[in-house]
């Protein structure tokens, strides 16, 4: 978990900024590209760091705050301001794993049991996530798709970590109903 | 579920791979954005291109409501009001007239809410869908309700909070947006233009003092903040249409482009 990962910056300017870019830009990129898919992550990373810029004597206020957990934060705001990518890009890979499924269906070999149920399971997760809530979907996703712990993810989301900790606790017992709910 | 092992497949790790080709294209484009950033004026506003953006967006509120029907957001608009956010407790936290709920919403108000929520269909007359969709009865506030018309919030279950327009019943137009947090700067609105006058409906946060609004003759007017709402209308033509918002929260200013509402012409966007 990324808990408090290797950071430099703390204070924002003119002269840091490029740094913040260049430590932290793979960074919110990759968790970009888990929340929205790839087409759209670029963009997301550059409204992160626009509002970044803007935000930065928030941050400058804070001088102990981890500068990768408070990008993720924005960036998870921002994925906000794009509900509609996002959910497309949750039912593409349900779509997916569905259509994985029907070629397994039809597979006759040994593994295609064991290789269906896997992709049943999938397909039930992300349908599960698709209907989260979003104060219970951010913080699990952060935590298992940018691997910050709960501590990081206060931090990132602006909420005190034992609403941070009840949020993620409630979206794994959601999640978990929501699938068996959804068993074939 | 007790442990992480099953939520691993929700991260793809192809999506993970970033190659150093990637890296260096996307960091160019930051360093680039970043550059025009400061070589524009003002910190809180964004780009040029930005501000372009957000004009015309505007513009596209403003128009849509001069034929008078629901306004339908969801797309665009929704993108002008979601600028930045923290997280959602504004209903909770705002003062109010009255509750509100589904059923004491009027037609017009129903149809628009059905309408800012994605995939439902605005044609028709039940309940059912949007009962589906929003909280119940006590999570709605009734923010402005006077002559100018009606204001409120109501929370969906998604967790957005959703801002519904009305003007008084004989004009039969309603408008609105749905934010899943608040911005930045304390303040969501819904612009809208019957063609003669310019009407600003919005949400405030208790910690936003002021609120001002430039029209195009220069002139700076005060809007008038009632609990945690307001409507602001233009006094007169739309020859004097709003320009921008001034909004000073915690003592910090905010300057929001508002566009030009008149459909025809289309002035300098750029800060």
């Amino acid at each position: 978990m990324m808990g408090s990962p290797a950071d430099t910056t703390h204070r924002i300017d003119a002269t840091t900024f490029p740094a913040l870019v260049r430590d932290h830009a793979a960074t919110v990129l990759r968790y970009a590209r888990q929340r929205v898919g790839a087409d759209l992550a670029e963009d997301i990373v550059s409204d992160t760091f626009a509002d970044a810029w803007r935000r930065r004597e928030r941050f400058n206020a804070h001088p102990g705050d981890n500068a990768a957990a408070w990008l993720l934060g924005i960036a998870t705001f921002v994925v906000a301001r794009h509900r509609r990518a996002e959910q497309r890009w949750l039912q593409m890979r349900i779509d997916t794993a569905q259509l994985e499924a029907a070629e397994f269906a039809i597979d006759e070999s040994a593994r295609a049991d064991e290789q269906l149920d896997a992709v049943s399971v999938h397909a039930r997760l992300i349908r599960a996530l698709a209907r989260l809530p979003r104060r219970e979907r951010d913080p699990l996703l952060l935590h298992v798709q940018a691997g910050l712990d709960y501590d990081a993810i206060a931090e990132a989301l602006d909420v005190p970590l034992g609403t941070i900790k009840s949020r993620i606790s409630r979206g794994r017992t959601r999640l978990e109903h929501a699938m068996e709910r959804d068993r074939p | 579920m007790n442990n992480d092992a099953p939520l691993r497949a929700l991260r793809r790790p192809e999506l993970d791979r970033v190659t150093d080709v990637e890296l260096d294209r996307l960091v160019t484009r930051l360093e680039s954005e970043q550059a025009a950033r400061a070589g524009s004026r003002g910190t809180r506003r964004g780009g040029g291109r930005r501000h372009v953006r957000r004009a015309l967006i505007a513009l596209a509120m403003l128009a849509i409501l001069t034929t008078g029907t629901a306004l339908a957001a969801g797309t665009n608009p929704v993108d002008w009001v979601k600028r930045t956010w923290f997280p959602h407790a504004a209903v909770d936290s705002v003062a109010a007239t009255d509750d509100v709920s589904l059923q004491t919403l009027n037609a017009a108000e129903r149809r628009t809410l059905r309408q800012m929520l994605d995939g439902m269909p605005a044609d028709r007359g039940d309940l059912g869908p949007l009962q589906s969709e929003m909280k119940p009865v006590g999570d709605g506030r009734v923010l402005v309700d006077g002559a100018d018309g009606r204001v409120s919030a109501l929370a969906s279950k998604r967790g957005d909070v959703c801002i519904v327009w009305s003007k008084p019943a004989a004009s039969r137009a309603s408008g609105g947006t749905c934010v899943g947090e608040f911005p930045e700067s304390g303040v969501a609105v819904v612009a809208g233009y019957d063609g003669n006058v310019a009407e600003i409906p919005g949400l405030f946060a208790d910690d936003v003092s002021t609120i001002t609004i430039e029209t195009r003759d220069g002139a700076v007017h005060d809007v008038e903040l009632g609990a945690n709402g307001f409507i602001w209308r233009s006094d007169a033509s739309i020859g004097d249409g709003p320009v921008s918002m001034r909004i000073i929260r915690a003592g910090i200013t905010y300057d929001i482009k508002l566009g030009d509402p008149r459909p025809a012409s289309s002035p300098s966007t750029t800060p």
